[in-house]
């Protein structure tokens, strides 16, 4: 009997082209949507670049220094702004001097509103004097460096608050060194002959490096494995996983790097949800049509009907995610092909469909009508996607909203689908690492479908 | 008595709220008779039907099947003994007629193999054979409630509960219809039906009840219903040339150039009035003769309109 109504299931799906396609093709094409978002696409492209205006009022070699660093990070896209406004709407990007304080107030105004306006994701605006305050330590009205920065991209002031402290640092060592010896001077008294040959040697050291780096061919080069201008520690960065891949070769289960990996995961279970949010309402569309009374007239059961949507629904889901997943794999060479990673992401695969179909078929049967029900699963699936880490990771998310996400399943689906694709647990086998989310995620999967199966009991005798 | 009578409704009540949408309704259905279930919207017919099927549960009163007391939620025996063809046309639209047949027939128990040979007569029956392989969505609204009763019809159950089932078809696939419901009566079937085609439950029915505030307020033939109504007399209606003066005894004016009496017997009785309006010197133009109807019936006993009608 349920079979029966499976297969009916499947022959009207089968049947309706259009909702076949938006069924299995929607998938794979909302897949390269949000992978291009959250994944980088292929893995290959570049974030976008932070838009800078830079306002060089100094004009000394400290502040041209600063600003070719600034210029040489990647992430960065910096214009310079001239000091003279000639454009109402538009900062020039050639340099002149400025001629009264009212032009460069003109002109930091001018920076502040491309920021407002959205032009710019930050201004910086380097004052006059800056060379001669560098490294004043103490002196709480040298000339401050001023960073204009847009609301909405507090992410953006952070980063350049700290790139403008290190490129200070890293630019003009010699000029650092030179007004720090002229403080020392100040407080100390002045320095012998001998202290002052070698600070000048030292200066000229500093000197021809910063020369060297800019030029790429110094006229004394610094001697090997010494460098100044590292900062003061010299920081590598390298991804685990690239670390793992080095030292594991041939050991581990994870090959790739690819960040698609990570959203794989939280991307195919919010597509399986708003999918069966679809198909769960067929069971109000039965109801509103009269074919539930007909069906639950004979010998059908409250129960049989649920089981057999939840089953269709179960096997709907798992052919979405399947087909995902191999779609991932050979469009953006998503990891999969081993026994391991296929045992688990099956696993996971079933389970968070059970879980999927239960959550929407509980949603279907507390709505009244089919307008009730996309409204309702539309808002439920995105504030759960939204905490459960499918639209961001969620390490970055407020503490309150960690905790809340333990409540919702299918936070527990991505993290069961992380442990497959993502992380490695070197003393255990995916299979056995995903146990702890599978239990959880088929627990919630029997809730759902027990309040389910209660409130659809207004479709049963009353 | 079951053997006479299939279903006995006895005395039911079901409210909803404060509202009692059946309020001790009564009736019984012999064997291989169509009885005719009708009231205006919201008299009760629905529930009643629904009550029937098992799909309510009566505050009181019961439902006899083959004299076994109908359960809540329908014992399993007594439902393959039962057909329910809803108002609504409860198909898979995107299933042929045979994958409907195949699975309406799995739903209510009809074994594997006697599948083919039960869709194959269902097919014939309702005249789809031809287009047995097409969706049901591409069917005229007819063919959709032909498909609709064969797919409750499968089983073979031997009373038949049928809402509105020719409401919004053309008058040639109601005649098919008709005719269908017709050849299940003839092998034995005991036919309940609602319908608002006040006309045809005249004619084809056995037996009508007309229920009215979740009440039974007659049953019967349609004879048994006329005396107990308006009578079996028809009313002779005479056109005039001109507006009477007087009218003879017996006679009403019904407009200006219009006058309207009852008779009996036509064949003695009309002859005397046309001599008593010639004695009168009024012209008769022409005359009509109203024939007790159905309609006459039901409005005399609900005392309202039909609202759909």
């Amino acid at each position: 009997m349920i079979f029966a109504l499976i297969k009916a299931q499947c022959i009207s799906l089968y049947r309706d082209r259009m909702a076949m396609l938006l069924t299995f093709a929607l998938p794979c094409v909302m897949f390269t949507v949000f992978a291009m978002i959250f994944g980088s696409g292929s893995g290959t492209a570049k974030p976008g670049k932070l838009k800078v205006i830079v306002l060089d009022q100094d004009e000394t070699r400290s502040s041209v220094r600063l600003l070719d660093s600034l210029k040489a990070m990647e992430n960065l896209e910096v214009t310079l702004v001239v000091n003279t406004i000639t454009d109402n709407s538009r900062p020039q990007s050639q340099s002149t001097t400025a001629d009264s304080d009212g032009i460069l107030r003109d002109a930091r105004l001018q920076a502040a509103m491309s920021v407002r306006s959205g032009k710019a994701s930050a201004a910086v605006i380097l004052p006059d004097g800056l060379e001669a305050s560098m490294a004043q330590f103490g002196q709480a009205d040298r000339p401050a460096i001023e960073l204009i920065y847009d609301p909405a991209n507090p992410l953006a002031e952070q980063m350049l608050a700290g790139v403008l402290q290190a490129s200070a640092f890293t630019s003009s060592p010699d000029v650092l060194m030179e007004n720090g010896l002229e403080q020392f001077r100040t407080m100390g008294g002045p320095f012998s002959a001998l202290q002052e040959t070698a600070a000048s040697a030292f200066k000229t050291l500093l000197s021809n490096e910063q020369n060297a780096d800019q030029t790429e061919a110094g006229n004394t080069p610094a001697p090997k494995g010494f460098s100044m201008t590292d900062g003061i520690v010299r920081i590598e960065s390298h991804s685990a996983r690239d670390v793992v891949r080095i030292d594991e070769t041939g050991t581990s289960n994870i090959t790739s790097a690819k960040m698609i990996s990570y959203y794989a995961a939280g991307i195919s279970v919010m597509f399986v949800m708003f999918s069966m949010s679809g198909a769960a309402s067929s069971l109000l569309e039965h109801e509103e049509r009269g074919t539930l009374e007909r069906l639950l007239s004979g010998r059908m059961t409250i129960i049989h009907l649920l089981l057999s949507h939840w089953f269709f629904y179960v096997g709907l889901g798992v052919v979405q995610i399947s087909l995902m997943f191999v779609f991932a794999s050979v469009v953006f060479r998503l990891d999969l092909w081993h026994v391991e990673t296929l045992a688990g992401a099956g696993i996971m695969a079933l389970v968070s469909s059970m879980a999927s179909a239960a959550f929407v078929m509980m949603i279907a049967t507390l709505c009244r009508s089919r307008k009730q029900l996309e409204g309702l699963s539309s808002i439920v699936i995105l504030i759960m996607s939204a905490i459960g880490g499918s639209m961001m990771p969620r390490f970055i998310m407020p503490e309150f909203v960690i905790k809340l996400s333990s409540v919702a399943f299918n936070a527990w689906a991505m993290d069961g689908f992380l442990k497959v694709f993502w992380y490695n647990t070197p003393d255990k086998s995916i299979v056995v690492s995903i146990l702890r989310e599978v239990s959880i995620i088929l627990g919630m999967a029997a809730i759902f479908f027990s309040i389910a199966c209660a409130a659809a009991r207004r479709w049963a005798v009353r | 008595m079951s053997d006479h009578q299939p279903l006995v409704v006895d005395n039911l009540v079901r409210r909803f709220g404060g509202r009692a949408a059946l309020d001790g309704a009564s009736f019984s259905l012999r064997k291989g008779e169509c009885l005719a279930l009708l009231g205006p919207n919201g008299a009760g017919k629905t529930t009643l039907i629904r009550s029937i099927a098992g799909r309510l549960k009566p505050d009181s009163g019961r439902v006899l099947i083959h004299g076994q007391v109908q359960q809540t939620g329908g014992d399993p025996a007594l439902l393959r003994r039962l057909g329910v063809i809803p108002q609504n046309i409860a198909i898979y639209d995107n299933l042929t007629a045979r994958e409907n047949l195949n699975l309406f027939g799995r739903l209510f128990g009809v074994e594997p193999a006697d599948l083919p040979e039960r869709t194959a007569e269902a097919l014939e029956w309702t005249g789809l054979k031809d287009r047995s392989r097409e969706p049901a969505s591409r069917f005229s609204g007819g063919m959709q409630r032909r498909l609709n009763i064969a797919c409750g019809v499968l089983h073979r159950p031997d009373i038949l509960l049928l809402d509105e089932p020719t409401v919004g078809v053309d008058p040639q696939s109601r005649q098919r219809i008709w005719g269908m419901l017709k050849e299940l009566q003839a092998q034995g079937v005991s036919l309940v039906l609602t319908t608002h085609q006040l006309d045809e439950a005249q004619q084809i029915c056995d037996r009508i009840v007309i229920i009215d505030g979740g009440r039974t307020v007659a049953s019967g033939t349609f004879d048994e219903l006329l005396d107990a109504s308006i009578g079996r007399r028809r009313r002779v209606v005479f056109t005039l040339t001109q507006s009477p003066a007087t009218l003879p005894d017996g006679c009403e004016q019904r407009g200006e150039k219009s006058a309207t009496f009852f008779v009996d017997d036509i064949a003695r009785d009309l002859p005397v009035r046309l001599q008593q309006f010639a004695a009168a010197r009024i012209d008769v133009a022409d005359l009509s003769i109203e024939v007790p109807t159905l309609q006459s019936v039901f409005l005399h006993f609900t005392g309202h309109e039909l609202r759909e009608l």
